[in-house]
């Protein structure tokens, strides 16, 4: 491997020399295929990366636009994940799910970036996401990016199998009233709420919503006990001039009631304030400047309560040394404050802990042939306070070749680094004997992962894009029996695994009426032990994949201001806790009556009464019922 | 559910993706058109091009005007480039072949007119004020002039305003669609 980072190297190293300099700016793709809601968030003013299609970046990357999120049907980000390409997303009860891109998909999935408007939102804790407290009105959601793969070097730890960027939409954007209620069998009330405006040469809005979801059922039958409302309110606002100075300063506040089968009801609550400001500089460089407060809290009785602090400080400044350079570099510092109450079950130990992240990183992006072929090299270094510091470089290259191919490769090196999970988790037994517990000398799990991919945008109504993968991990979580006797079970690192596979999406545009969307990703996981392992749980607990996913989509514009969608996903059984196989469907139908108000009917789950998707089959696993739903939409500008 | 039954059903399920896929590959292959040609449009020009394709589809013309080709017209010159014509080469819209072309004073047998900045767009309006065409500006107070749609630039984006009223006077049928995306004329940041 390290043979393969020092080709990679000199390869960039050659490309960065002054010979490879001077040039124009890279030729942007082809617009005839972009749809107007894409068409209007292309930033003309620059040829900078953001610009960029998504059919042209030098990563396995899908875009979930509002668009697909409202005629889908679905009621939760989590949910609407489903829509990208080759993520693996799996309920496991009204408010768990298990979400994973490219494989490592356990009880506690670890592998992911997820941000909100830059903002980091998994939790420190054990480094997943608590799905269940994001939550936004989904019409104010811009866009969904999700890149499968490592992107450690520019978004930072965490980004080993993939980042998801949900982006809310600009004030600018949502100026009016927008309002929507709905109501069905198992989401049995949802009402959304949105006004904007204008203050001088600012745009602003507030928003709250609620929601109300209906128990699901176990295998055995009988009810989950797992109703959950919830409610989340805030408020954004962005000003300052185009082609000046601008500043975004928003907030959000969540809370939701959660049961779950017999026990008392669990409280979650999320706060965050952010603010961002971004300033263009001479010579087309800038600089953006963004700070965030966020605080979880968490009280799920029987198990843990918690709250966790984070403050972070980011900074970063792009320029062009040379004419065929964009340089883009930073840094940042975050702290996380936490306390946690255990229980009969589980504690940390320490109850209480205070810990800094510092991170710093350079990229540049360097057009070997202006318009044709570029190469990008970057590395992000990070300290953490449980394993110090880690070095996380990628090199990334793409070609444009004529008739709107784009062949792309990169090699990159990502960590996941210890949680208070991995260092302080003490589980206990009968008698409070501590069964399992985490190491103070627990290291960040390591990948280097290679890809490489293809696409092709014929002027068609078609486009094809396909990537080919492979990740390599060292340094797995693992469960170390003790020398002598069966407990205590430590967490150390002496599991490495390996996954492959074929990620393949497919556009198509029959007529103007109708788009289609075919997705389809085959996936192999493995973990083995290294020399020397005591581990005794043989990885079952960090995956748990699926060999193949199966999405298509499809979108009709009927006459009459109509329109029907259907969204059929298909996923392949899960060997540890075993879950069938199982193909499911939505379908939405909507009429557009007036620009100001939208009908609309969604069925969900519709293949089966009710079907699993994750957990122990017995005795409880939760299973998900066929639903219906029926709402109106109104909007007034 | 017995796991044969699950490895048929997968089997089964990839197997139709086999098909598809037959099928898709060779019709990609067919469809590839001629190498792309570098050009030198600004992005702004190239996006206004875009949308200008994607208003033909989101616009009903009355039954007099749907004969031909959809032609799209830029008037004065051509800010364009070639980016306009690379757009809608080969595309269609309802069956009809899309055509640009450009006039260097008022004439019929436009469906789209695109008046650039610094054309003389009080002439051009007053010439296609009760002709079914989609007029289209890129400078303030078009709409005020009678126009049907206007590109603004909002922050760094290239945005669009509609008047239905000018719509609905020249006999345009405009999608609901088109119409809640577009911004309410003046109101451009």
């Amino acid at each position: 491997m390290s043979r393969l980072w020092a080709v990679g190297f000199g390869i960039w190293a050659a490309a960065v020399s002054p010979a490879a300099a001077s040039g124009a700016q890279p030729e942007p793709q082809d617009l005839a295929r972009l749809t107007v809601e894409e068409l209007m968030q292309i930033d003309v003013t620059s040829a900078a990366r953001r610009a960029e299609p998504v059919g042209t970046t030098a990563a396995a990357m899908s875009v979930i636009t509002s668009d697909d999120i409202r005629r889908s049907g679905v009621t939760t980000i989590a949910d609407a994940l489903a829509l990208a390409d080759g993520v693996h997303v799996a309920r496991v009860n009204n408010g768990a799910w298990s979400i994973s891109a490219r494989g490592f998909n356990g009880s506690t999935p670890n592998k992911l970036l997820v941000m909100v408007d830059g903002r980091t939102v998994y939790t420190p804790l054990f480094a997943g996401v608590f799905w269940n407290t994001q939550d936004y009105v989904l019409e104010d959601i811009e866009r969904i990016e999700v890149i499968r793969g490592p992107g450690a070097t520019l978004w930072g730890a965490n980004a080993v199998n993939g980042v998801v960027n949900i982006i809310t939409r600009h004030t600018r954007d949502t100026i009016g009233t927008y309002a929507s209620a709905s109501a069905g069998n198992e989401d049995r009330a949802i009402g959304e709420f949105r006004h904007g405006g204008r203050a001088g040469s600012a745009a602003w809005r507030v928003y709250g919503k609620y929601a109300d979801r209906d128990s699901q059922q176990v295998s055995a039958g009988g009810g989950a006990g797992d109703p959950r409302r919830r409610g989340q309110a805030g408020f954004r606002v962005d000003g300052g001039a185009a082609g000046a100075t601008t500043w975004t300063v928003l907030g959000n506040a969540f809370h939701s009631r959660e049961e779950l089968f017999d026990r008392p009801a669990a409280e979650f609550s999320d706060l965050s304030l952010q603010g961002r400001i971004d300033a263009p500089l001479a010579n087309a460089s800038r600089l953006e400047v963004q700070s965030y407060y966020r605080r979880e809290y968490r009280r799920v009785p029987r198990q843990l309560t918690h709250h966790i602090d984070v403050l972070d400080l980011d900074a970063q400044h792009s320029f062009a040394p040379a004419p065929r350079h964009a340089v883009v570099w930073g840094g940042g510092a975050r702290m996380n404050r936490d306390g946690t109450h255990g229980s009969g079950v589980l504690r940390f130990t320490p109850a209480a802990r205070t810990y800094p992240v510092y991170s710093a990183f350079v990229q540049d992006d360097v057009a070997l042939v202006p318009g044709r072929a570029f190469l990008t090299g970057g590395v992000k270094f990070e300290h953490n306070a449980f394993s110090g510091g880690e070095l996380q470089p990628n090199v990334r290259g793409r070609v444009l070749l004529p008739r709107r191919q784009v062949l792309w490769g990169a090699v990159s090196r990502a960590t996941r680094r210890p949680t208070r999970f991995d260092d302080d988790l003490e589980v206990l037994g009968p008698g409070g004997v501590v069964t399992v517990r985490g190491s103070d000398d627990f290291q960040s799990e390591s990948l280097v992962a290679s890809e490489v991919g293809y696409r092709i945008q014929p002027s068609a109504p078609l486009s094809i894009d396909a990537t080919v993968f492979v990740h390599r991990f060292d340094d797995l979580r693992s469960q170390e029996a003790p020398p002598a006797g069966v407990v205590p079970i430590v967490l150390g690192n002496t599991l490495k695994g390996r996954s492959r596979g074929l990620e393949l999406a497919v556009n198509v545009q029959p007529a103007i009426w109708w788009r289609a969307h075919v997705s389809a990703t085959w996936l192999h996981t493995a973990i083995e032990r290294e020399p020397g392992s005591r581990d005794i749980g043989a990885g079952a607990s960090e995956m748990n994949d699926p060999s193949y996913l199966l999405g298509v989509r499809s979108s009709f514009d009927l006459p009459n201001d109509l329109e029907l969608d259907a969204v059929v996903r298909a996923v392949d059984d899960l060997p540890n806790p075993a879950v069938p196989a199982y193909a499911e469907m939505n379908l939405r139908l909507g009429w557009r009556a007036t620009p100001r108000l939208d009908v609309w009917v969604v069925g969900h789950d519709l293949l089966h009464d009710q079907h699993p998707e994750f957990g122990v089959p017995l005795p409880r696993r939760v299973e998900f019922e066929r639903g219906i739903r029926a709402g109106v939409t109104v909007r007034i500008r | 559910m017995a796991s044969s039954r699950r490895t048929a059903h997968g089997a089964r399920l990839t197997s139709r993706l086999t098909r598809l896929l037959a099928w898709i590959v060779p019709c990609a292959v067919s469809l590839v058109p001629g190498a792309m040609i570098a050009q030198d449009v600004s992005l702004e020009y190239r996006v206004k091009a875009a949308y200008l394709f994607n208003f033909a589809k989101f616009v009903e013309w009355p039954p007099a005007a749907r004969r031909g080709a959809l032609t799209i017209c830029v008037a004065g010159r051509n800010v364009f480039g070639d980016a306009l014509e690379r757009t809608v080469t080969g595309e269609s819209v309802d069956g009809r072949p899309l055509a640009v072309r450009v006039i260097l004073e008022p004439m019929d047998g436009c469906h789209i007119l695109f008046v650039p900045r610094g054309a003389a767009a009080p002439a051009y309006l007053r010439a296609s004020q009760d002709a079914p065409v989609l007029t289209g500006g890129e400078m303030p107070r078009f709409i005020d002039e009678g126009g049907v749609a206007n590109f603004v630039l909002e922050g760094t984006n290239v945005r669009f305003e509609i008047s239905q009223p000018a719509a609905e006077r020249v006999g345009l049928r405009i999608s609901s669609r088109l119409l809640r995306l577009a911004r309410l004329p003046g109101a451009g940041l």
